[in-house]
Protein backbone atom coordinates (compact mmCIF):
# COMPACT_ATOMS: atom_id res chain seq x y z
CA UNK A 1 0.00 0.00 0.00
CA UNK A 2 1.09 3.41 -0.73
CA UNK A 3 1.60 6.32 2.14
CA UNK A 4 -1.54 7.59 3.10
CA UNK A 5 -0.89 10.67 1.92
CA UNK A 6 -0.52 9.16 -1.79
CA UNK A 7 -3.25 7.04 -1.48
CA UNK A 8 -5.70 9.54 -0.32
CA UNK A 9 -4.41 11.22 -3.43
CA UNK A 10 -5.42 8.82 -5.68
CA UNK A 11 -8.60 8.51 -3.96
CA UNK A 12 -9.62 12.06 -4.79
CA UNK A 13 -9.24 11.36 -8.26
CA UNK A 14 -11.79 8.36 -7.20
CA UNK A 15 -9.30 5.68 -8.34
CA UNK A 16 -11.25 2.59 -7.77
CA UNK A 17 -8.13 0.60 -6.89
CA UNK A 18 -7.14 3.17 -4.15
CA UNK A 19 -10.49 3.10 -2.93
CA UNK A 20 -10.12 -0.70 -2.72
CA UNK A 21 -7.39 -0.28 -0.46
CA UNK A 22 -8.35 2.19 1.92
CA UNK A 23 -11.97 -0.35 2.51
CA UNK A 24 -9.25 -3.51 3.02
CA UNK A 25 -6.90 -1.25 5.21
CA UNK A 26 -8.85 0.76 7.31
CA UNK A 27 -12.78 -1.66 7.65
CA UNK A 28 -11.39 -4.09 10.03
CA UNK A 29 -10.03 -1.26 12.62
CA UNK A 30 -13.29 0.42 12.04
CA UNK A 31 -15.59 -2.76 12.76
CA UNK A 32 -13.27 -3.64 15.68
CA UNK A 33 -14.25 0.47 16.83
CA UNK A 34 -17.74 -0.04 16.14
CA UNK A 35 -17.98 -3.62 17.86
CA UNK A 36 -16.38 -2.24 21.03
CA UNK A 37 -18.63 0.25 21.20
CA UNK A 38 -21.78 -1.46 19.72
CA UNK A 39 -21.17 -4.81 21.10
CA UNK A 40 -23.46 -6.02 17.99
CA UNK A 41 -22.04 -7.51 14.88
CA UNK A 42 -24.48 -6.97 12.70
CA UNK A 43 -24.78 -3.14 13.84
CA UNK A 44 -20.86 -2.81 13.72
CA UNK A 45 -21.15 -3.79 9.86
CA UNK A 46 -23.67 -1.20 9.41
CA UNK A 47 -21.12 1.18 10.73
CA UNK A 48 -18.24 0.28 8.59
CA UNK A 49 -20.69 0.05 5.85
CA UNK A 50 -22.19 3.64 6.30
CA UNK A 51 -18.72 4.98 7.17
CA UNK A 52 -16.96 4.46 4.11
CA UNK A 53 -20.24 5.19 2.03
CA UNK A 54 -20.24 8.87 3.60
CA UNK A 55 -16.27 8.64 2.74
CA UNK A 56 -17.18 7.86 -0.68
CA UNK A 57 -19.64 10.50 -0.76
CA UNK A 58 -17.12 13.17 0.93
CA UNK A 59 -14.42 12.40 -1.92
CA UNK A 60 -16.73 12.25 -4.78
CA UNK A 61 -17.64 16.22 -3.43
CA UNK A 62 -14.04 17.09 -3.98
CA UNK A 63 -14.07 17.38 -0.50
CA UNK A 64 -12.74 14.93 2.33
CA UNK A 65 -9.21 14.83 4.28
CA UNK A 66 -5.46 15.36 2.35
CA UNK A 67 -4.04 13.56 5.56
CA UNK A 68 -4.89 11.61 8.79
CA UNK A 69 -7.41 9.28 6.64
CA UNK A 70 -7.84 6.43 9.42
CA UNK A 71 -8.61 9.84 12.67
CA UNK A 72 -11.01 11.09 9.64
CA UNK A 73 -12.74 7.28 8.79
CA UNK A 74 -12.99 6.60 12.87
CA UNK A 75 -14.61 10.18 13.36
CA UNK A 76 -17.25 9.38 11.20
CA UNK A 77 -17.97 6.10 12.82
CA UNK A 78 -18.02 7.56 15.81
CA UNK A 79 -20.84 10.09 14.66
CA UNK A 80 -22.70 7.34 13.31
CA UNK A 81 -22.69 5.42 16.14
CA UNK A 82 -23.57 8.45 18.81
CA UNK A 83 -26.24 8.82 16.34
CA UNK A 84 -27.29 5.49 16.61
CA UNK A 85 -27.37 5.86 20.50
CA UNK A 86 -29.41 9.40 20.39
CA UNK A 87 -31.66 7.06 18.55
CA UNK A 88 -31.54 4.00 20.60
CA UNK A 89 -31.51 5.90 23.69
CA UNK A 90 -29.51 2.70 25.24
CA UNK A 91 -27.72 -0.09 24.69
CA UNK A 92 -30.12 -3.07 24.45
CA UNK A 93 -29.61 -6.73 25.69
CA UNK A 94 -30.43 -7.86 22.28
CA UNK A 95 -27.00 -6.66 20.98
CA UNK A 96 -25.12 -8.57 23.70
CA UNK A 97 -27.08 -12.03 22.59
CA UNK A 98 -26.27 -11.25 19.01
CA UNK A 99 -22.75 -11.09 19.98
CA UNK A 100 -20.41 -14.33 19.44
CA UNK A 101 -21.66 -17.25 21.12
CA UNK A 102 -19.04 -20.54 21.54
CA UNK A 103 -21.09 -23.02 22.45
CA UNK A 104 -18.16 -24.66 24.68
CA UNK A 105 -17.91 -21.82 26.70
CA UNK A 106 -19.87 -21.55 29.79
CA UNK A 107 -23.00 -20.08 29.59
CA UNK A 108 -22.94 -18.58 32.90
CA UNK A 109 -19.24 -16.76 32.34
CA UNK A 110 -21.29 -16.27 29.10
CA UNK A 111 -23.96 -14.55 30.71
CA UNK A 112 -21.99 -12.84 32.64
CA UNK A 113 -19.68 -11.11 30.60
CA UNK A 114 -22.38 -9.95 28.20
CA UNK A 115 -24.01 -8.20 31.58
CA UNK A 116 -20.71 -7.13 32.62
CA UNK A 117 -20.06 -5.50 28.67
CA UNK A 118 -23.69 -4.45 28.71
CA UNK A 119 -22.71 -2.00 31.91
CA UNK A 120 -19.61 -0.97 30.72
CA UNK A 121 -21.24 0.41 27.12
CA UNK A 122 -24.24 1.87 29.10
CA UNK A 123 -21.68 3.70 31.21
CA UNK A 124 -20.02 4.54 28.20
CA UNK A 125 -22.96 5.87 26.77
CA UNK A 126 -23.77 8.09 29.69
CA UNK A 127 -20.62 9.79 28.62
CA UNK A 128 -20.53 13.09 26.39
CA UNK A 129 -19.80 12.01 23.09
CA UNK A 130 -15.96 13.34 22.82
CA UNK A 131 -15.36 11.66 26.06
CA UNK A 132 -16.96 8.37 24.67
CA UNK A 133 -14.24 8.62 22.05
CA UNK A 134 -10.67 9.71 24.04
CA UNK A 135 -11.94 6.83 26.49
CA UNK A 136 -12.66 4.02 23.38
CA UNK A 137 -9.39 5.36 21.29
CA UNK A 138 -7.33 6.11 23.98
CA UNK A 139 -7.95 2.93 25.90
CA UNK A 140 -9.62 0.35 23.45
CA UNK A 141 -7.60 1.39 20.32
CA UNK A 142 -4.63 2.12 22.25
CA UNK A 143 -3.96 5.97 20.21
CA UNK A 144 -1.91 8.69 21.60
CA UNK A 145 -3.21 12.19 22.64
CA UNK A 146 -2.32 13.62 18.90
CA UNK A 147 -3.96 10.46 16.83
CA UNK A 148 -6.79 11.84 19.18
CA UNK A 149 -7.00 15.33 18.52
CA UNK A 150 -7.13 14.41 15.34
CA UNK A 151 -9.96 12.42 15.44
CA UNK A 152 -11.65 14.98 17.40
CA UNK A 153 -10.34 17.93 15.37
CA UNK A 154 -9.57 19.56 18.93
CA UNK A 155 -6.17 20.43 20.29
CA UNK A 156 -4.45 18.06 22.31
CA UNK A 157 -4.96 19.81 25.26
CA UNK A 158 -8.57 19.64 24.98
CA UNK A 159 -8.42 15.83 24.48
CA UNK A 160 -6.42 15.72 27.63
CA UNK A 161 -9.16 18.05 29.73
CA UNK A 162 -11.58 15.21 28.12
CA UNK A 163 -9.98 12.29 29.38
CA UNK A 164 -9.50 13.62 32.68
CA UNK A 165 -13.09 14.37 32.57
CA UNK A 166 -14.33 11.34 31.13
CA UNK A 167 -12.56 8.99 33.65
CA UNK A 168 -14.07 10.79 36.37
CA UNK A 169 -17.44 10.50 34.86
CA UNK A 170 -16.56 6.39 34.51
CA UNK A 171 -15.23 5.95 38.06
CA UNK A 172 -18.36 7.71 39.48
CA UNK A 173 -20.76 5.22 37.28
CA UNK A 174 -19.05 1.86 37.67
CA UNK A 175 -17.30 2.28 40.61
CA UNK A 176 -19.40 4.55 42.75
CA UNK A 177 -22.89 2.99 41.70
CA UNK A 178 -24.55 5.73 39.79
CA UNK A 179 -24.83 3.94 37.20
CA UNK A 180 -28.77 3.27 36.65
CA UNK A 181 -28.14 -0.03 35.33
CA UNK B 1 -0.22 2.57 27.94
CA UNK B 2 0.79 1.05 31.39
CA UNK B 3 0.53 4.48 32.58
CA UNK B 4 -2.79 5.61 31.63
CA UNK B 5 -4.14 2.33 32.76
CA UNK B 6 -2.01 2.71 36.14
CA UNK B 7 -4.85 6.09 36.18
CA UNK B 8 -7.54 3.50 35.79
CA UNK B 9 -8.90 1.71 38.87
CA UNK B 10 -8.80 -2.16 38.37
CA UNK B 11 -12.26 -2.34 38.29
CA UNK B 12 -12.68 0.23 35.66
CA UNK B 13 -9.82 -1.56 33.51
CA UNK B 14 -11.49 -5.30 33.82
CA UNK B 15 -14.62 -3.23 32.91
CA UNK B 16 -13.45 -2.32 29.72
CA UNK B 17 -11.41 -5.32 28.92
CA UNK B 18 -14.74 -7.12 28.91
CA UNK B 19 -15.70 -5.12 25.61
CA UNK B 20 -11.63 -4.98 25.01
CA UNK B 21 -12.20 -8.56 23.29
CA UNK B 22 -14.40 -9.05 20.75
CA UNK B 23 -15.05 -12.18 18.82
CA UNK B 24 -13.66 -12.60 14.89
CA UNK B 25 -15.09 -10.79 12.95
CA UNK B 26 -17.84 -12.83 10.25
CA UNK B 27 -15.54 -13.19 6.88
CA UNK B 28 -19.08 -13.51 4.96
CA UNK B 29 -20.77 -10.77 6.37
CA UNK B 30 -17.32 -8.84 5.70
CA UNK B 31 -17.55 -9.96 2.35
CA UNK B 32 -20.84 -8.72 1.57
CA UNK B 33 -20.13 -5.76 3.52
CA UNK B 34 -17.43 -5.30 1.10
CA UNK B 35 -18.87 -6.49 -2.25
CA UNK B 36 -21.27 -3.03 -1.42
CA UNK B 37 -18.56 -0.94 -0.90
CA UNK B 38 -17.20 -2.03 -4.36
CA UNK B 39 -20.50 -1.47 -5.98
CA UNK B 40 -20.88 2.01 -4.66
CA UNK B 41 -17.67 2.92 -5.74
CA UNK B 42 -18.22 1.80 -9.48
CA UNK B 43 -21.72 3.28 -9.16
CA UNK B 44 -19.72 6.47 -8.36
CA UNK B 45 -17.62 6.14 -10.92
CA UNK B 46 -19.70 5.97 -13.51
CA UNK B 47 -22.34 8.45 -12.18
CA UNK B 48 -19.07 11.24 -11.79
CA UNK B 49 -18.44 9.88 -15.82
CA UNK B 50 -21.94 10.52 -16.52
CA UNK B 51 -21.99 13.91 -15.33
CA UNK B 52 -18.79 15.17 -17.18
CA UNK B 53 -20.99 14.33 -20.46
CA UNK B 54 -23.91 16.02 -18.85
CA UNK B 55 -24.41 19.51 -20.10
CA UNK B 56 -23.64 22.05 -17.22
CA UNK B 57 -25.84 24.15 -16.04
CA UNK B 58 -27.64 27.28 -18.58
CA UNK B 59 -25.21 29.79 -16.56
CA UNK B 60 -21.88 27.87 -16.39
CA UNK B 61 -23.00 26.83 -20.43
CA UNK B 62 -22.94 30.71 -20.78
CA UNK B 63 -20.01 31.85 -19.03
CA UNK B 64 -17.84 28.90 -21.04
CA UNK B 65 -19.41 30.55 -24.34
CA UNK B 66 -18.31 33.64 -23.38
CA UNK B 67 -15.03 33.51 -22.51
CA UNK B 68 -14.19 30.26 -24.87
CA UNK B 69 -16.49 31.42 -28.02
CA UNK B 70 -13.48 32.57 -30.53
CA UNK B 71 -16.50 35.51 -32.20
CA UNK B 72 -16.89 36.69 -28.73
CA UNK B 73 -13.86 37.01 -28.12
CA UNK B 74 -12.41 38.84 -31.20
CA UNK B 75 -15.31 40.60 -31.16
CA UNK B 76 -14.73 41.60 -27.30
CA UNK B 77 -11.13 42.03 -27.93
CA UNK B 78 -11.68 44.04 -30.75
CA UNK B 79 -13.61 46.59 -29.44
CA UNK B 80 -11.81 48.92 -27.78
CA UNK B 81 -8.89 49.20 -30.90
CA UNK B 82 -11.96 48.86 -33.53
CA UNK B 83 -12.96 52.16 -31.20
CA UNK B 84 -10.19 53.79 -32.03
CA UNK B 85 -9.17 53.09 -35.38
CA UNK B 86 -12.91 53.39 -36.45
CA UNK B 87 -12.88 56.93 -34.82
CA UNK B 88 -9.72 57.88 -36.75
CA UNK B 89 -10.62 56.39 -39.93
CA UNK B 90 -14.35 58.11 -39.48
CA UNK B 91 -12.44 61.49 -38.70
CA UNK B 92 -10.12 61.02 -41.86
CA UNK B 93 -12.52 60.10 -44.02
CA UNK B 94 -14.58 63.51 -43.08
CA UNK B 95 -11.72 65.69 -43.01
CA UNK B 96 -10.14 64.64 -45.89
CA UNK B 97 -12.57 63.07 -47.82
CA UNK B 98 -14.90 65.94 -47.29
CA UNK B 99 -12.82 68.36 -48.02
CA UNK B 100 -11.30 66.18 -51.28
CA UNK B 101 -15.16 66.31 -51.71
CA UNK B 102 -15.50 70.02 -51.72
CA UNK B 103 -12.66 71.08 -53.25
CA UNK B 104 -13.50 68.69 -56.21
CA UNK B 105 -16.86 70.04 -56.22
CA UNK B 106 -15.33 73.51 -56.43
CA UNK B 107 -13.43 73.20 -59.33
CA UNK B 108 -16.06 74.16 -61.42
CA UNK B 109 -17.99 77.20 -59.31
CA UNK B 110 -17.47 80.30 -60.36
CA UNK B 111 -16.59 83.73 -59.10
CA UNK B 112 -20.28 83.96 -57.84
CA UNK B 113 -20.71 80.33 -56.46
CA UNK B 114 -19.70 79.86 -52.67
CA UNK B 115 -17.19 77.30 -53.33
CA UNK B 116 -15.12 79.53 -55.39
CA UNK B 117 -12.69 80.84 -52.87
CA UNK B 118 -11.74 77.03 -52.46
CA UNK B 119 -11.02 76.34 -55.78
CA UNK B 120 -8.44 79.41 -55.80
CA UNK B 121 -7.01 78.35 -52.91
CA UNK B 122 -6.46 74.45 -54.20
CA UNK B 123 -5.00 76.13 -57.50
CA UNK B 124 -2.76 78.48 -55.17
CA UNK B 125 -1.83 75.10 -53.21
CA UNK B 126 -1.18 73.04 -56.33
CA UNK B 127 1.12 75.78 -57.24
CA UNK B 128 2.77 76.16 -54.10
CA UNK B 129 3.36 72.61 -53.81
CA UNK B 130 4.94 71.74 -57.48
CA UNK B 131 8.53 71.60 -58.04
CA UNK B 132 9.19 72.03 -61.49
CA UNK B 133 9.10 75.32 -63.38
CA UNK B 134 7.88 73.73 -66.14
CA UNK B 135 4.95 72.13 -64.29
CA UNK B 136 4.58 75.34 -62.71
CA UNK B 137 4.48 77.37 -66.36
CA UNK B 138 1.96 74.92 -67.50
CA UNK B 139 -0.60 75.16 -64.37
CA UNK B 140 -0.32 79.17 -64.68
CA UNK B 141 -1.17 79.26 -68.12
CA UNK B 142 -4.14 76.67 -67.55
CA UNK B 143 -5.05 78.30 -64.34
CA UNK B 144 -5.46 81.78 -66.83
CA UNK B 145 -6.86 79.28 -69.26
CA UNK B 146 -9.73 78.89 -66.24
CA UNK B 147 -10.01 82.48 -65.57
CA UNK B 148 -10.79 83.48 -69.21
CA UNK B 149 -13.34 80.42 -68.74
CA UNK B 150 -14.59 82.23 -65.99
CA UNK B 151 -14.59 85.53 -67.25
CA UNK B 152 -17.12 84.11 -70.89
CA UNK B 153 -19.20 82.14 -68.47
CA UNK B 154 -20.03 85.17 -66.58
CA UNK B 155 -19.81 87.17 -69.31
CA UNK B 156 -22.19 85.40 -71.39
CA UNK B 157 -24.68 84.87 -68.45
CA UNK B 158 -24.54 88.90 -67.62
CA UNK B 159 -23.14 88.95 -64.58
CA UNK B 160 -20.49 91.26 -63.93
CA UNK B 161 -17.43 90.41 -63.99
CA UNK B 162 -15.42 90.82 -60.46
CA UNK B 163 -12.37 92.95 -60.18
CA UNK B 164 -11.01 89.64 -58.86
CA UNK B 165 -11.16 87.38 -61.73
CA UNK B 166 -9.02 89.94 -63.80
CA UNK B 167 -6.67 90.40 -61.32
CA UNK B 168 -5.86 86.88 -60.74
CA UNK B 169 -5.44 86.18 -64.74
CA UNK B 170 -3.04 88.88 -64.61
CA UNK B 171 -1.35 87.48 -61.92
CA UNK B 172 -1.79 83.89 -63.12
CA UNK B 173 -0.07 85.11 -66.51
CA UNK B 174 2.77 87.39 -64.95
CA UNK B 175 3.92 84.60 -62.80
CA UNK B 176 4.31 82.69 -65.89
CA UNK B 177 6.54 85.55 -67.67
CA UNK B 178 8.38 85.31 -64.62
CA UNK B 179 8.76 81.71 -64.76
CA UNK B 180 9.85 81.90 -68.13
CA UNK B 181 12.60 84.60 -67.32
CA UNK B 182 13.93 82.32 -65.01
CA UNK B 183 14.78 79.19 -67.43
CA UNK B 184 17.39 78.91 -70.10
CA UNK B 185 17.12 80.97 -73.54
CA UNK B 186 15.74 77.71 -75.47
CA UNK B 187 13.29 77.08 -72.72
CA UNK B 188 12.57 80.72 -72.42
CA UNK B 189 11.71 80.93 -75.75
CA UNK B 190 9.32 77.86 -75.77
CA UNK B 191 7.77 78.93 -72.69
CA UNK B 192 7.45 82.24 -73.78
CA UNK B 193 5.38 81.03 -77.30
CA UNK B 194 3.34 79.09 -75.13
CA UNK B 195 2.32 82.08 -72.74
CA UNK B 196 1.48 83.95 -75.82
CA UNK B 197 -0.17 81.70 -77.49
CA UNK B 198 -2.11 82.00 -74.41
CA UNK B 199 -2.94 85.40 -74.15
CA UNK B 200 -3.38 85.57 -78.15
CA UNK B 201 -6.84 83.53 -77.53
CA UNK B 202 -8.00 85.12 -74.88
CA UNK B 203 -7.62 88.37 -76.54
CA UNK B 204 -9.63 86.54 -79.32
CA UNK B 205 -12.08 85.26 -76.90
CA UNK B 206 -12.35 88.94 -75.72
CA UNK B 207 -13.04 90.43 -78.82
CA UNK B 208 -15.66 87.74 -79.45
CA UNK B 209 -17.18 88.89 -76.50
CA UNK B 210 -17.09 92.31 -77.33
CA UNK B 211 -18.45 91.92 -80.69
CA UNK B 212 -21.63 90.55 -79.24
CA UNK B 213 -22.25 92.58 -76.88
CA UNK B 214 -21.56 96.57 -75.85
CA UNK B 215 -18.61 97.57 -74.90
CA UNK B 216 -17.46 95.95 -71.33
CA UNK B 217 -15.10 98.40 -69.38
CA UNK B 218 -13.74 95.38 -67.55
CA UNK B 219 -13.04 93.54 -70.63
CA UNK B 220 -11.48 96.29 -72.57
CA UNK B 221 -9.35 96.87 -69.37
CA UNK B 222 -8.61 93.21 -69.45
CA UNK B 223 -7.96 93.01 -73.05
CA UNK B 224 -5.53 96.16 -71.96
CA UNK B 225 -3.74 94.19 -69.77
CA UNK B 226 -3.51 91.19 -72.06
CA UNK B 227 -1.98 93.20 -74.96
CA UNK B 228 0.94 94.46 -72.35
CA UNK B 229 1.59 90.98 -71.82
CA UNK B 230 1.83 90.06 -75.11
CA UNK B 231 4.32 93.04 -76.08
CA UNK B 232 6.23 91.48 -72.56
CA UNK B 233 6.35 88.41 -74.60
CA UNK B 234 7.22 89.48 -77.92
CA UNK B 235 10.12 91.62 -76.41
CA UNK B 236 11.10 88.66 -74.32
CA UNK B 237 11.45 86.43 -77.79
CA UNK B 238 13.33 89.09 -79.65
CA UNK B 239 15.58 89.90 -76.88
CA UNK B 240 15.92 87.47 -74.21
CA UNK B 241 18.43 89.61 -71.67
CA UNK B 242 16.80 92.15 -71.76
CA UNK B 243 13.35 90.43 -71.03
CA UNK B 244 15.20 88.87 -68.05
CA UNK B 245 16.25 91.89 -67.00
CA UNK B 246 12.87 93.69 -66.80
CA UNK B 247 11.37 90.69 -65.17
CA UNK B 248 14.01 90.89 -62.55
CA UNK B 249 13.48 94.66 -62.56
CA UNK B 250 9.75 93.97 -61.16
CA UNK B 251 8.01 94.29 -63.81
CA UNK B 252 4.39 93.25 -62.79
CA UNK B 253 4.19 94.27 -58.96
CA UNK B 254 1.71 91.07 -58.48
CA UNK B 255 4.13 88.56 -59.88
CA UNK B 256 5.61 87.76 -56.35
CA UNK B 257 2.79 87.26 -54.68
CA UNK B 258 1.07 84.96 -56.77
CA UNK B 259 2.01 81.24 -54.98
CA UNK B 260 1.48 83.15 -51.54
CA UNK B 261 -1.67 85.35 -51.66
CA UNK B 262 -4.90 83.43 -52.72
CA UNK B 263 -7.61 86.03 -52.65
CA UNK B 264 -10.27 84.58 -51.57
CA UNK B 265 -12.83 87.40 -51.64
CA UNK B 266 -13.78 90.47 -54.74
CA UNK B 267 -11.92 93.18 -53.40
CA UNK B 268 -13.33 96.37 -55.04
CA UNK B 269 -10.32 97.99 -54.91
CA UNK B 270 -8.95 95.82 -57.24
CA UNK B 271 -6.76 97.01 -59.63
CA UNK B 272 -5.60 95.61 -62.79
CA UNK B 273 -2.23 97.18 -63.60
CA UNK B 274 -1.27 97.10 -67.62
CA UNK B 275 2.29 98.24 -66.44
CA UNK B 276 3.68 98.89 -70.09
CA UNK B 277 7.00 97.45 -70.36
CA UNK B 278 10.11 99.85 -70.84
CA UNK B 279 11.01 100.45 -74.25
CA UNK B 280 14.08 102.09 -73.71
CA UNK B 281 16.21 99.14 -73.01
CA UNK B 282 16.56 97.48 -76.25
CA UNK B 283 18.55 98.90 -79.29
CA UNK B 284 15.21 98.76 -81.17
CA UNK B 285 13.28 101.22 -79.22
CA UNK B 286 13.06 104.64 -80.52
CA UNK B 287 14.61 106.81 -78.00
CA UNK B 288 12.44 109.37 -75.57
CA UNK B 289 9.54 106.84 -75.76
CA UNK B 290 10.63 104.86 -72.47
CA UNK B 291 9.20 105.18 -68.98
CA UNK B 292 10.97 103.58 -66.34
CA UNK B 293 8.92 101.23 -64.66
CA UNK B 294 11.32 100.21 -62.13
CA UNK B 295 11.02 101.23 -58.10
CA UNK B 296 12.82 105.00 -58.56
CA UNK B 297 14.52 106.75 -56.84
CA UNK B 298 15.88 105.34 -53.63
CA UNK B 299 16.99 107.11 -50.60
CA UNK B 300 20.59 106.32 -51.32
CA UNK B 301 20.89 105.33 -48.07
CA UNK B 302 23.66 102.98 -48.79
CA UNK B 303 25.83 102.90 -45.67
CA UNK B 304 27.98 99.97 -46.21
CA UNK B 305 28.41 99.61 -49.89
CA UNK B 306 30.89 100.58 -52.36
CA UNK B 307 29.35 100.63 -55.65
CA UNK B 308 31.27 99.71 -58.63
CA UNK B 309 30.09 101.27 -61.11
CA UNK B 310 32.07 99.68 -63.77
CA UNK B 311 29.43 100.19 -66.36
CA UNK B 312 29.04 96.66 -66.21
CA UNK B 313 25.16 96.57 -66.65
CA UNK B 314 23.24 95.41 -70.17
CA UNK B 315 22.65 99.28 -70.78
CA UNK B 316 20.82 100.36 -73.66
CA UNK B 317 22.67 101.20 -76.79
CA UNK B 318 24.22 104.16 -78.07
CA UNK B 319 20.60 104.92 -79.42
CA UNK B 320 19.26 105.20 -75.55
CA UNK B 321 20.74 108.41 -75.30
CA UNK B 322 17.21 110.15 -74.39
CA UNK B 323 16.69 106.71 -73.02
CA UNK B 324 14.52 106.19 -70.13
CA UNK B 325 15.92 103.35 -68.75
CA UNK B 326 15.07 101.95 -65.50
CA UNK B 327 16.74 103.41 -62.67
CA UNK B 328 17.20 100.71 -59.95
CA UNK B 329 19.34 101.67 -57.47
CA UNK B 330 18.62 103.92 -54.61
CA UNK B 331 19.47 107.15 -56.65
CA UNK B 332 19.80 109.67 -54.14
CA UNK B 333 23.39 109.64 -54.14
CA UNK B 334 23.55 110.02 -50.71
CA UNK B 335 26.02 107.83 -49.66
CA UNK B 336 29.38 109.41 -48.43
CA UNK B 337 30.90 105.71 -47.26
CA UNK B 338 31.21 104.41 -50.29
CA UNK B 339 34.11 104.28 -52.84
CA UNK B 340 32.96 104.64 -56.18
CA UNK B 341 34.99 103.21 -58.61
CA UNK B 342 34.44 104.66 -62.17
CA UNK B 343 36.46 102.45 -64.11
CA UNK B 344 34.40 102.79 -67.19
CA UNK B 345 35.72 99.92 -68.43
CA UNK B 346 32.65 97.80 -68.53
CA UNK B 347 30.00 97.61 -71.61
CA UNK B 348 27.56 100.11 -69.86
CA UNK B 349 25.78 103.11 -71.29
CA UNK B 350 27.19 105.97 -73.12
CA UNK B 351 27.43 109.16 -71.11
CA UNK B 352 23.92 110.16 -71.96
CA UNK B 353 22.90 106.86 -70.41
CA UNK B 354 21.10 107.08 -66.77
CA UNK B 355 23.72 105.36 -65.12
CA UNK B 356 25.37 108.44 -63.31
CA UNK B 357 28.19 107.63 -61.88
CA UNK B 358 27.79 110.59 -59.52
CA UNK B 359 26.18 109.43 -56.76
CA UNK B 360 25.08 112.52 -55.67
CA UNK B 361 22.52 112.75 -58.31
CA UNK B 362 19.63 112.57 -57.31
CA UNK B 363 17.83 109.96 -59.48
CA UNK B 364 21.07 108.74 -60.48
CA UNK B 365 22.35 105.28 -60.72
CA UNK B 366 23.84 104.87 -57.15
CA UNK B 367 23.43 101.22 -57.99
CA UNK B 368 26.30 100.08 -59.04
CA UNK B 369 24.67 97.87 -61.69
CA UNK B 370 22.89 101.03 -62.78
CA UNK B 371 21.28 100.35 -65.85
CA UNK B 372 20.55 103.07 -67.74
CA UNK B 373 18.31 105.14 -64.97
CA UNK B 374 16.45 108.33 -66.05
CA UNK B 375 19.27 110.77 -66.44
Amino acid sequence: MDSEQALLQRAHRFEEQALVEIYDHFSPGVYRYAMRLLGCENLAEDCVSETFSRFLAVIKCGNGPNKYLQAYLYRIAHNWITDHYRRTHSISWENEANSHFDPNDDPQQIASQNIDGARVRHALERLTADQRQVIALKYLEEWKNDEIAEALAKPVGAVKALHHRAINSLRRLLISGDDPL
Amino acid sequence: MRSIEDKLDERINRSLDTIRVIPPRNILKAGIGREKYIVEVKALNSAATSDQAVSESLLDRLKVWIKTSPFQLRRKERFSMVTTLSTLIIIASLVFGGVGASVYAAQDSLPTEQLYPLKTFSEDLRLRLTEQTQTQLELALAFAARRMGEIEALHTSGEAIPMEVASRLQKHLDYALKLAAGIPDNQMNQALEQIRATIQNQEQTLQRLQKTEQPDPTLEMIQEMLRARNRVCEIGLEDPLTFREQMRSGWGQSEDEHPEQPESSPSPGDQITTPEPSAGTGPNVAPGSGEGAGPGPGDGGCTDCEPVQDGSGPGPGPNAGDGSGQGQGPGSGECTNCDPVQDGTGTGPGPQAGGSSNPETPGGGGNSEGNGGKP
